[in-house]
């Protein structure tokens, strides 16, 4: 019994990370209509920004986490109006093509930048080991569920009750009704942009120390977070959160008790089966 | 008429041997001879591919040095990204053959793409040397040009699982490998020696390249009676493994061994933070192994790269030395003729005196090793040679 609720666990714990880097890839989806393929380099960038501030700086953990975020949003801002803002409108395939590209620069950067060695994030915590019920986890661990949850309950607030919130859910209703309203869509794509890459950044900096940071971590991720954003419906906030629990459990279940070797099959899985299920998405259409 | 027909016998006889050492030389070194190297220089495996490489490069130049093979050829390594990906590493060696017409080829370092370069070495007639893949039908499909000099994992399994079983009394056994040629060709080297020994097989489990989270694998560990964990995987991964396994406690319950040692590195130490101190491994190379070739080479990369060498480094030094040896004696550059200097091997190395058997695998000792507290190695059990025959 005590096997299972460590799993459900650890399924919660890794679902948080994939959550944080979903979040961000499914609101650019929803307001600037763009795949963006680069999304893991950017958690990547996000990682190696928090290891400078630990290491070089010698910063706090958490307040590297939130200096990463800033940073990286800046970063977000100056990539989508140097990079997407130029392809707005085009067809689809310009964006995933064009983000493809920069994802494969990105990591070869970092790749000549910092090479291939990996590194660790010491965030001081893991060394903390709390057990409750039975339960293992650190600190680290338990500090991912409290960041995670902490951000999406931020974003909430943000995109439900202030005015910004509101003019983003108009973008992502319908771009031409919102702009005749008076809503400036370039500051809503600029901040949307922003707003993705930081929680990316707080997924790369969480990522980072609870495993190691070296230029090609945001790939696995990355891709299971389409994966999740595909389930929750694309462009659909409450449907990405659900979807990357949803897939952290699966993973964690299936992986420990049928077997490890096909943990990625069970993920892509269970989008066959949802896509069968409910085309739409999990919380259906768009929100 | 019976004369002249012997006298013009006599004469093509005495033509064909003037012209013998002739065509000889024609065929015989110049001023330089290309290898071909492919190594994981991007990708999952790029952070160990590039230890190997600094070992390859390091032999190389101390050989052009002094002058080069012979005194007289310098070696001209041709350097191929496989990037891990074994439809890349194939792409890569025919260009090497076809193109760049290289006499011999080192690499690959996953067994996948060794595998897959092996039927081109073949077709080819060109000699390729894995100083790295260690699954064992690498050496056992009857390819006479490809040769190994790292041990193969039936090898590595025999010898370590002696050691473990008569030295650390491990009765209950656990494997983690990753998910691939090299994982699951160790663990299925593993298990019938095990066995035979009178072991047990508690679990067994293999996980994707790039893996971040070990929970999953490790919860279900600890639902086990293991007493010993084998681990077969690469720096990057096994770091974070390491790491989780002593969050979770289980450093305690279980002994956590790398049987094939490619964790025994400065870097993996630095990557567990300690965490690491009483994992042991056997492998056939260690920074503190006491052979007079070893001890120059430690000395030359420690100068070199600033940092220790371990088991990748010293692969591809080892590598590099027996091949450039073994084109010494061919004397030339053709492929067909290194290859049978190759076989003819009998060269101190920085592991001791080694040989190839029949099926071109180096025989050479191995030695179990263990990680200090203070994060240093200790040769703790050995020497032990297995043959494969």
């Amino acid at each position: 019994m005590e096997i299972i609720f460590q799993q459900i666990l650890n399924g919660v714990i890794i679902g948080s990370v994939y959550c944080l880097i979903a979040l961000g890839l499914t609101m650019i989806f929803g307001i600037l209509e763009v795949t963006n393929f680069a999304h893991g380099e950017i958690y990547m960038i996000g990682a190696y920004t928090s290891l400078f501030i630990t290491s070089q700086l010698e910063i706090h953990f958490l307040l590297s986490l939130l200096i990463a975020m800033a940073v990286v949003g800046v970063l977000g801002v100056f990539i989508e109006r140097v990079v997407f803002r130029p392809i707005l409108g085009k067809p689809m395939i310009n964006g995933m093509l064009l983000s493809f590209g920069l994802s494969i620069f990105l990591t070869n950067l970092a790749l000549l930048l910092f090479k291939a060695d990996p590194r660790k994030i010491e965030s001081g915590y893991s060394q903390v080991r709390l057990t409750f019920a039975g339960l293992q986890l650190t600190l680290e661990r338990l500090m991912v569920i409290i960041v995670s949850t902490l951000l999406v309950i931020a974003l909430y607030f943000f995109i439900q009750k202030t005015k910004l919130g509101k003019a983003m859910r108009a973008v992502t209703q319908d771009r031409e009704a919102a702009q005749l309203a008076g809503v400036s869509i370039s500051n809503i794509f600029a901040l949307t942009f922003a707003m993705g890459c930081s929680l990316a950044a707080a997924a790369g900096s969480l990522g980072g120390a609870l495993f190691t940071v070296y230029p090609s971590m945001g790939w696995t991720p990355v891709l299971k977070s389409f994966v999740v954003v595909i389930m929750g419906g694309f462009g659909n906030v409450a449907g990405a959160i659900i979807a990357a629990m949803l897939l952290g459990l699966t993973e964690s279940l299936c992986g420990g008790f049928i077997s490890y070797a096909y943990k990625d099959a069970y993920a892509f899985l269970l989008l066959v089966v949802v896509l069968l299920i409910k085309p739409e998405g999990i919380v259906g259409g768009r929100g | 008429m019976k004369n002249l027909t012997r006298l013009t016998a006599i004469f093509f006889f005495i033509i064909s041997l003037t012209t013998l050492p002739v065509t000889a030389s024609a065929a015989s070194l110049g001023a330089s001879i290309k290898v071909g190297v492919v190594l994981p220089m991007t990708g999952n495996n790029a952070f160990d591919g590039r230890l190997t490489l600094e070992g390859i490069k390091l032999a190389i130049e101390e050989i052009n040095g002094r002058g080069g093979v012979n005194g007289k050829t310098k070696i001209e390594l041709v350097i191929m990204d496989s990037r891990g990906i074994p439809a890349e590493a194939v792409s890569v060696m025919e260009k090497l053959v076809n193109v760049d017409k290289v006499s011999a080829v080192l690499g690959d370092f996953g067994s996948s793409c060794t595998l897959a370069m092996a039927p081109v070495a073949q077709r080819e007639k060109t000699p390729l040397i894995t100083p790295i893949s260690m699954a064992p039908k690498l050496t056992k499909q009857g390819n006479n040009f490809v040769f190994r000099t790292a041990d193969n994992s039936e090898i590595n399994a025999r010898a370590f699982v002696q050691m473990a079983t008569d030295d650390l009394k491990i009765k209950n056994w656990a494997f983690i490998g990753v998910n691939d040629d090299y994982g699951r060709g160790s663990v299925e080297a593993f298990i019938p020696q095990v066995k035979q020994k009178g072991g047990k097989v508690v679990y067994s489990e293999y996980y994707e390249h790039g893996e971040n989270d070990y929970y999953t694998l490790l919860t279900k560990l600890k639902s086990t009676d293991a007493e010993g964990l084998c681990l077969f995987g690469q720096v990057q991964d096994l770091s974070r493994l390491i790491n989780q396994l002593a969050e979770l406690g289980l450093d305690k319950k279980v002994k956590v061994m790398d049987p094939t040692s490619g964790l025994l590195s400065q870097q993996f130490l630095d990557l567990t933070k300690g965490r690491a101190a009483g994992l042991i491994g056997s492998n056939t190379f260690v920074d503190v192994l006491d052979t007079p070739k070893a001890k120059t080479f430690v000395t030359a990369y420690k100068a070199n790269y600033g940092y220790g060498p371990q088991k990748y480094a010293n692969a591809g030094y080892l590598a590099s030395y027996i091949l450039a040896e073994s084109i010494a004696r061919a004397g030339s550059d053709d492929r067909q003729a290194i290859r049978d200097a190759l076989t003819k091997t009998d060269f101190e190395g920085t592991t001791g005196r080694v040989t190839f058997d029949k099926n071109n695998q180096l025989i050479q000792p191995e030695w179990l090793i263990a990680i200090r507290q203070d994060s240093t190695f200790a040769i703790i059990g050995g020497p032990v040679t297995v043959s494969t025959e």
